[in-house]
């Protein structure tokens, strides 16, 4: 690791990358630089609540479990924003992802965080990120009861910044690609297609329908959540509820990993002078992911009794198919591609090498967590922090580091020098991997996580792994050093450069409908009046026999309106006026499900029951929703509108399902 | 496939959309509609737990049929009387061993205990004949009717030191309001415990 002007990338990598734009820059610094504020506070919190458990400070039970909460709040918005600028700046040079939607996205997470701080430092919220029903609305005076509502509000701009990404992912890489089948790769699988996307837009792709079921899923959950505090007579299904924070909490997380998975298909090459090809295992393994991730999550329900024993049989396979092929071909076909490449050793392409190391420990971890057997034994103790923390901590935030120190050597002209290179490396490892193993062994002997006080002697391990922790944030501290010497550098060379030629955005394709052939209007039009039957008065009368009934009718009136909106949407004149407004669209398609569902909380509702009139105004209401909801999706295109068409309905379904009394 | 080229070509998929829509529409409602008319003939057919009938009909008529006891706890749900398990042919031992298997398979357990110790719920040690202080200083029989009726709607009479709220979202799922013999079952069982 020569400290020098030379390029910092391997000779032949500069023709492998393409020169980024401004506007692509200023994203990655703005997501990645957020990212690492983030998790240099929240790591703190962690530090401080592991020197609680090794009895050298003293936090009371209720600041340890706010921190607790606040942490892994907080280090999910972390890891997320530096994920997605990552995923962003690497797969703009082939997809022209729209700007301003990045910085709604960004805006909206940030403002998430904000509210989750206020409510955790100010209301005191303290029932840990995963909200598990019903203990955010039985807090017993340990926190204000509107904190809990700011949190959950904070959780939904939260989830509407990712799903704005997602869907962006979606309709641009679609677009580009020309459609679903060739940019997943099934085309190329099928050999009719003989130039296959590249495998970072194979990654996005999964990442960004894998994000918006997960998104659409934790929607319905916090907005039932929502309905709660707007109606405390609200009851929900215990186990459904459940089952809808972990389907979303636990595919989030993964999704970090394979947003930056995306990023490294990109950012290695530059180091190995070699492409990073698609080949058709790395198509089978992100349509893997994609088939798999949703019910992976399972895992984390395997000691619920009530839980189906079939749930608990396809999350175990799921667990293994979700995580084990991609993680396999990636890591494999990045290390054959450094194999004898003459790769540039610096300290971001070390970081690069490092994380996989990270993501394939922690992944092995989870693969034996989601062994029913050992699950048992180690679900609730502090092998699963171990597990989540490699592949976070040695995995994810290994690569911001890499995407961060690469973006300053860049702008320098130089890499980082080797002596300091070496010793935070050194550092980072050292403390990383042992404060993780502490966890894997005390996990191993039964200590419990998600506790304030541990077992009685057992503060041993949380002094070591305090330590430990310790020596990672020197080797934080060192490496944020070295990159300011570089920003200075790059400061002073900034007015000196001659500035990159402009680089235009690549084509893409023009939205098509939802639907194009006289069978699908037919099909809709059929459908649509069938479910006008849902109208009738017997059936209104019949489903006073139960809220679920009721709302599955709520359900279906707004799936005639849906079904009507997106036949409108679909009229050549119509789509030729909507096609040109996504962003409404897309704002339509977030806002209109989240009224149909607080629209379905009894208190809004029952009022308007006795007058006839008001409450078939109520009903036409739904459809009206459903209408908005349509219409919106028509804007969007024909992939992305489709699969926002099948959420929306399918939130209706989950609501309906779930939400048993009020 | 039928491209949808022309705004004509269109409109004739929508209309024959329509018209196969209403035709199986038509097929629904006449199905109910021959359903409907059977059940008015014959009205001690409807299920127990069937939903009110349509506002035309006159429901005082079929009320005394679907309500057997004074301590039925839902007005369509009625629960099993103590006469129930000798009609099902089910002796006692099998009732308590049906109903042990589902203290344990609905986690029953999790918070009620069968030996006395406090949970997050009342023991059911002793629980069945003892005399029960409500919430609202009132004091109950625990005899069947109180049992069942504390397993189908947990919060209508809600015991001293217990918590509202908890209970119903915790057997939501159990539905327990549609499962008379399993209430009967479980009640056998709490009995079984002294």
């Amino acid at each position: 690791m020569e400290a020098g002007t030379v390029s910092v990338v391997h000779p032949r990598g500069t023709e492998l990358l393409a020169t980024a734009r401004v506007d692509e820059r200023r994203i990655a610094w703005l997501f990645v630089c957020t990212g690492i504020a983030l998790f240099g506070v929240m790591g703190l919190m962690g530090l401080a609540m592991r020197l609680n458990q090794a009895e050298v400070v003293t936090l009371s039970d209720s600041w340890f479990y706010r921190l607790m909460t606040l942490h892994g709040a907080g280090m999910l918005v972390a890891v997320l924003l530096a994920a997605m600028g990552a995923l962003w700046f690497t797969l703009r040079a082939t997809v022209p992802l729209h700007l301003g939607r990045m910085v709604f996205t960004y805006l909206s997470i940030l403002g998430g965080a904000v509210l989750v701080l206020i409510a955790v430092l100010i209301g005191g919220f303290a029932a840990g990120w995963t909200f598990l029903w019903p203990l955010p609305f039985d807090s017993f005076g340990a926190w204000r009861p509107w904190s809990t509502d700011v949190f959950l509000v904070g959780l939904l701009l939260v989830g509407a910044g990712f799903f704005v990404f997602c869907l962006d992912v979606l309709m641009q890489t679609t677009a580009t690609y020309g459609g679903l089948q060739r940019a997943l790769g099934i085309s190329y699988l099928r050999n009719r297609d003989d130039s296959p996307p590249p495998p970072v837009a194979l990654a996005a792709m999964a990442v960004a329908i894998e994000g918006l079921i997960a998104t659409a899923v934790g929607t319905t959950i916090v907005v039932a959540l929502i309905g709660r505090a707007i109606d405390s007579g609200l009851e929900m299904d215990a186990l459904w509820a459940k089952n809808l924070t972990y389907m979303f909490g636990h595919s989030i997380f993964n999704l970090v990993i394979y947003l930056f998975a995306g990023a490294v298909y990109v950012l290695l090459p530059g180091y190995a002078g070699r492409p990073w090809k698609t080949t058709k295992p790395i198509v089978v393994a992100w349509l893997f992911t994609i088939v798999f991730v949703a019910t992976a999550y399972g895992h984390h329900l395997y000691m619920d009794f009530v839980q189906p024993a079939w749930a608990s049989g396809v999350a175990s396979i799921a667990s293994f198919g979700a995580a084990l092929p991609p993680a396999v071909v990636t890591i494999f076909t990045g290390v054959v591609l450094i194999w004898g490449s003459r790769y540039r050793w610096t300290l971001a392409s070390t970081l690069l090498y490092l994380g996989f190391m990270g993501w394939a420990i922690g992944g092995t971890g989870a693969v034996i967590d989601s062994l029913i057997p050992l699950n048992f034994k180690f679900h609730n103790t502090l092998w699963v922090a171990g597990h989540f923390h490699t592949y976070l901590l040695m995995g994810v935030v290994l690569w911001t580091f890499a995407l961060f120190v690469r973006m300053l050597e860049e702008s320098a002209g130089r890499t980082a020098r080797d002596g300091v290179s070496a010793f935070s490396l050194g550092a980072l490892l050292v403390g990383g991997y042992g404060l993780v193993g502490v966890w894997y062994v005390s996990g191993a002997l039964g200590v419990p996580r998600r506790w304030a006080i541990h077992p009685e002697g057992s503060a041993g391990y949380s002094l070591v792994a305090s330590i430990f922790a310790i020596v990672f944030a020197v080797g934080f501290l060192v490496l944020l050093l070295e990159c300011l010497r570089l920003a200075r550098i790059a400061s002073v060379q900034r007015w000196e450069r001659i500035p990159a030629p402009r680089r235009s955005l690549p084509a893409r394709a023009a939205p098509e409908p939802l639907l194009s052939t006289g069978y699908q209007f037919a099909a809709v039009c059929a459908a649509t009046v069938v479910f006008v039957g849902s109208y009738a008065p017997p059936i209104t009368d019949a489903v006073e026999s139960s809220i679920r009934y009721h709302h599955l009718q709520h359900a279906a009136m707004y799936l005639v309106g849906l079904l009507v909106g997106v036949a409108f949407a679909s009229l050549p004149a119509v789509f030729a006026r909507i096609r040109s407004h996504p962003n409404l669209g897309i704002t339509l398609v977030i806002a209109a499900p989240v009224v149909m569902m607080l629209g379905m909380v009894p208190a809004v509702y029952e009022s308007l029951e006795p007058n006839w009139g008001l409450h078939l105004l109520y009903h036409i209401g739904m459809a009206a929703l459903g209408v908005v909801t349509g219409l919106a999706a028509g804007a969007l295109g024909l992939v992305a509108g489709r699969l926002v068409f099948v959420l929306s309905i399918g939130m209706a379904l989950m609501y309906a399902a779930g939400v048993t009394g009020g | 496939m039928a491209q949808a080229k022309t705004g004509d070509a269109l409109w004739k998929w929508i209309l024959g959309g329509i018209a196969a829509g209403a035709a199986v529409l038509g097929l629904l409602i006449g199905a109910y509609a021959i359903g409907y008319d059977r059940g008015q003939d014959n009205p001690t057919a409807v299920a127990p737990t069937t939903p009110a009938p349509p506002a035309e009909t006159e429901p005082e008529a079929t009320a005394p049929e679907t309500t057997p006891t004074e301590t039925t706890p839902t007005e369509t749900t009625p629960p099993p009387t103590e006469t129930q398990p000798a009609d099902t042919g089910a002796s006692e031992a099998d009732l308590v061993a049906r109903g042990e298997e589902l203290w344990s398979s609905t986690g029953c357990a999790g918070c009620h205990s069968l030996d006395g110790s406090a949970g997050v719920g009342p023991t059911m040690q002793g629980l069945a004949g003892s005399t029960v202080t409500l919430d609202d200083g009132s004091q109950v029989a625990a005899d069947d009717a109180y049992l069942e009726r504390a397993i189908v709607d947990p919060d209508a009479q809600v015991a001293e030191g217990a918590q509202a709220g908890i209970m119903p979202g915790a057997v939501a799922s159990q539905e327990f309001a549609t499962r008379p013999d399993d209430v009967a079952a479980l009640v056998a069982f709490i009995k079984a415990q002294g």
